[in-house]
């Protein structure tokens, strides 16, 4: 420690707090100038763009602008911009590696495009607020390039304005590539169009050929030029050389006189004939770089019309599942790749589950290699600098807030450079709607967790207190019976009391049993044929006592079918209910039970004349714990939600109403086929 | 008040249970034997051939249904089940398997001790008699006729075959594929309707009060026992 704080340490210290704070106070500024839509560049901070391409050179450039950066103590910011023509095989791998390279670097990256290379890189610069460019020497020496680029760096630096433009050197060891990076037109073309578009000109020629005396040899040269113009607007650059080279030779031979001979006679034929064979070449070449540069525009429309599809149809997506099958789809659809995800499960452990399914044969090495690429937050296995020799490539789905998990995927060949830009632009979509759901279903949890806690605390207080009343009551009564001498009077009721107070410590209990029973679904109906007259007397010998006081009127239909039920369960359904009127209608009056059989359904009501339910209640009166306010004390709030459950695990139905002067309904319809009882008796 | 006295041997592992028992049952004058595992119940009863078992289905050392299978293969007195709510199908299968009636706990003593009466009864009393008196109801077995109230009641020929296998067994519960098995024949077990619709037609002819019958009494879920 002693050693620690000297001088050195001290100052390096400070350097890197003061370093912080400068980045954090950009943070802000870049932010500020975005909402406020102010263009940059504020010289608030160093910000360096290095613009790379795929060459070799380009990875020394960034090494060498990653350095600046770091003694300046600037943000740095890579820019690749598209080119028109199409890159060579090696070109995509080298341009991969340089990306790559910007990456592990840490610098930021970006692509543009644009027909002029210059506007491009300044614009993102200025938006980007760019102080520094640093640039490499261009090498890219083409025909096109030589026609209208002028001079490339100065017109970068024309137009650079306050932005300071670093030009590296190219390295001389490399000058003998020179002619590699020569661009070549490429003559893929397919063979037919080299036949069509000499065949066209033929043609053309043939036709006109009648006509030459009569409209003039030079206008034929016109007739050629527009037939060459058209066969440029739909075909690669090879037949339109052959299709001007051509239509010069025949114009030549068939028309400027002397005919049938390559000779030409007039010194403005030989004008004519070399702007001829000019402007066709011109025309064919600027017409085929228009609808290259038309290409790109598709594809990169494509590509973004595909990333607007994917966030839609993810921002759609409600849950995992359906996430997970929108995204395996669209990469199906966009890169040709199978994909499985594997999810972390809520504590930052990789769980062993291929979703949405397992696709791939999924061994213990590939788990460990998913788990790397979880771990440390880095693409694996197959092409990928970490244990390449795996079948499957894993990449680490981004999230903002928690890791998610990784994607998997099964790839012939690598992702190209731009493909791979694109590729991560896909998962982070991906993976946003994933972090999305994640979070949900953490949230749901703790929701989960949260009600299961309330529960508790609500069975806690309602059921020590049901508990604690017939205890108290048997303890205080048998204590009494046992101390002290009482008249044999006083002591049947107190008997009586201990009765009492274990049948409700008994209804408790089953009360309890029964709601657990319906909490962990164990609930299966044992159907069998029922005869409702039986469950009613089942139901009304049980509560003898406390129907005493009421008048019971039962109402059964003499044809009454016998009915497809667990007699247990209805038991106690019919019970609860019964028990319920006993406890909150006024002695004296009716208690009705009534049954019957309608629309193939088994329909139970029991009404009483208490004062109801109050009418802001009754939407809740079948939930757990549920007491209506103001009522008298006993009771857990158990018993209708219990009604409620084994109902529906009849798939019935139960409903509760006020009836029109006073008292409650309860109506409890279960789905049962009826016998035939005649066609037993016969 | 009893003429012999009879041993009761209780077959359960809570000691409270078994002393609620003891005292309830010592005071009905019954000689009383305890064990508190089911293995040591298959002693006691070898040692002290009880007249009846009062055995506990959840017993710790063994499933109460293996101890009853054991039991039943030497012990033809009765055995009641002692069992808690809500497991029927256990009490069923017990049944089946040779026990001779149940209660579930909670239970009053009045029952317990009705429950031992009729099955100690039953036993003492083989029914070879032909007269059945069960109030104003009797049941000649041998002229299969029926009276109530000294008139003569018609039942069809089920119909009395039902009567008489659930008035045989009065007192104790039968299952409901016992009953049908024994009054239809195997191939009717499962066929519940039957016998309910023929309950409902007895109760028709006998009960005085459909809905409190007395003589056929409903055992929710598990069978049918005539009341005595």
């Amino acid at each position: 420690m002693q050693n620690f704080f000297r001088k050195g340490n001290i100052t390096a210290l400070r350097e890197m707090a003061l370093r912080l704070v400068a980045d954090r106070v950009d943070k802000q500024v870049r932010l500020y100038m975005q909402q406020k839509r102010i263009p940059g560049p504020w010289k608030s901070g160093l910000h360096l763009l290095a613009v790379i391409g795929p060459s070799p050179q380009s990875a020394t450039l960034i090494r060498w602008a990653k350095n600046l950066s770091y003694t300046m103590g600037a943000s740095l910011l890579t820019l690749y911009v598209e080119p028109l023509a199409k890159l060579s095989e090696s070109q995509k791998d080298q341009l991969g590696k340089n990306i790559n390279l910007a990456k592990q670097l840490g610098a930021d990256y970006l692509t543009t495009s644009g027909p002029d290379v210059v506007r491009a890189i300044l614009n993102v610069a200025h938006k980007e607020n760019i102080t520094h460019i640093i640039i490499g020497k261009p090498r890219q020496w083409n025909l096109i390039a030589f026609l209208s680029l002028g001079n490339f760096l100065n017109r970068l630096i024309r137009h650079s304005g306050n932005i300071d433009v670093y030009v590296l050197g190219s390295d001389r060891t490399q000058r003998n590539d020179f002619f590699k990076y020569i661009s070549i037109p490429s003559f893929t073309s397919h063979l037919s169009q080299y036949f069509l578009s000499a065949a066209t000109i033929g043609l053309t020629a043939a036709v006109c050929y009648p006509f030459a005396h009569v409209i003039g040899y030079q206008v034929v040269s016109f007739i050629l030029l527009f037939v060459v113009s058209i066969l440029a607007t739909f075909m690669g650059i090879g037949p339109i050389l052959l299709a001007s080279t051509l239509s010069a030779t025949v114009w030549n031979y068939l028309f400027i006189p002397p005919k049938f001979t390559l000779d030409v006679a007039r010194t403005e034929d030989i004008l004519m004939l070399g702007m001829f064979f000019f402007i066709a070449l011109l025309n064919g070449i600027l017409t085929s770089k228009v609808r290259r540069q038309e290409r790109l525009t598709r594809d990169r429309e494509e590509r973004t019309n595909s990333l607007y599809r994917l966030t839609r149809a993810l921002s759609q997506a409600s849950g995992l599942k359906e996430v997970w099958e929108v995204a395996v789809k669209a990469i199906k659809k966009h890169f040709s790749l199978d994909t499985a995800f594997i999810l972390q499960n809520g504590n930052n452990v990789l769980t062993n589950t291929l979703r949405p399914v397992p696709i791939f044969d999924f061994t213990e090495n590939d788990f460990s290699v998913a788990a790397w690429s979880f771990r440390h937050d880095k693409k694996a296995g197959k092409f990928t600098d970490t244990l390449p020799s795996s079948a499957l490539t894993f990449y680490p789905l981004p999230g903002t807030r928690i890791k998610l998990g990784v994607i998997v995927i099964k790839q012939s060949k690598s992702l190209r450079g731009d493909e791979e830009i694109f590729w991560e632009t896909f998962l982070t979509q991906i993976s946003n709607a994933i972090e999305r759901e994640l979070l949900d279903d953490m949230a749901n949890k703790s929701l989960i967790l949260e009600e299961s806690d309330k529960l508790y605390k609500t069975l806690f207080n309602s059921v020590s207190h049901e508990l604690r009343i017939p205890v108290t009551t048997i303890m205080g009564a048998a204590d009494t019976l046992m101390y002290s001498k009482h008249t044999a009077q006083t002591q049947t009721s107190l008997y009586k009391e201990i009765y009492t107070a274990s049948e409700r410590l008994n209804r408790l209990i089953e009360n309890l049993l029964n709601i657990s029973r319906l909490e962990s679904g164990r609930i299966t109906p044992h159907l069998d044929w029922c005869d409702v007259h039986d469950l009613v007397n089942k139901v009304t010998d049980g509560l003898k006592q406390e129907l005493l006081l009421f008048k019971l009127d039962v109402v059964i239909p003499t044809d009454m079918p016998l009915v497809m039920l667990d007699f247990g369960l209805i038991e106690q359904v019919l019970h609860n209910l019964v028990f319920n009127a006993t406890q909150y209608a006024p002695a004296g009056t009716v208690i009705r039970i009534k049954m019957y059989y309608d629309n193939q359904s088994f329909v139970l009501q029991v009404t009483d004349r208490g004062t109801g339910f109050p009418e802001n209640a009754l939407p809740f009166i079948f939930n757990k714990f549920f007491r209506v306010e103001g009522t008298k004390a006993g009771g857990t709030g158990l018993g209708l939600s219990i009604v409620k459950g084994f109902v529906e695990a009849h798939n019935g139905k139960v409903k509760a109403e006020n009836r029109e002067n006073g008292g409650a309904r309860i109506t409890v319809v279960i789905p049962s086929p009826k016998s035939e009882m005649s066609e037993i008796t016969q | 008040m009893m003429e012999t006295e009879h041993s009761i041997l209780i077959i359960d592992d809570e000691v409270q249970i078994r002393r609620l028992l003891e005292i309830t049952l010592s005071a009905s004058s019954y000689k009383i034997f305890e064990a508190v595992t089911g293995n040591e119940g298959i002693i006691s009863a070898a040692s002290y051939s009880p007249s009846l078992i009062l055995l506990d289905l959840g017993l710790p050392d063994a499933d109460g249904a293996e101890i009853l299978k054991k039991l039943r293969e030497w012990y033809n007195k009765p055995i009641i089940i002692l069992s808690v709510r809500n497991a029927e199908d256990d009490i069923v299968h017990a049944l089946d398997n040779g026990a001779n009636d149940y209660l579930t706990k909670p239970f009053r003593s009045g029952e317990l001790l009705a429950r031992i009466r009729s099955a100690l009864r039953l036993t003492t009393t083989p029914g070879n008699e032909s007269l059945l008196t069960f109030g104003t109801l009797i049941i000649d077995l041998a002229k299969h006729t029926v009276k109530k109230n000294d008139e003569t009641i018609k039942l069809t020929s089920t119909e009395f075959s039902l009567l008489a296998l659930l008035a045989k067994n009065a007192g104790k519960v039968l299952t409901h594929q016992f009953i049908l098995k024994e009054v239809w024949g195997q191939h009717y077990i499962g066929q519940t309707q039957y016998l309910r619709v023929f309950v409902a037609q007895l109760r028709k002819k006998l009960e005085e009060n459909l809905t409190h019958p007395t003589f056929i009494i409903t055992e929710s879920g598990i069978g049918y026992r005539f009341g005595n």
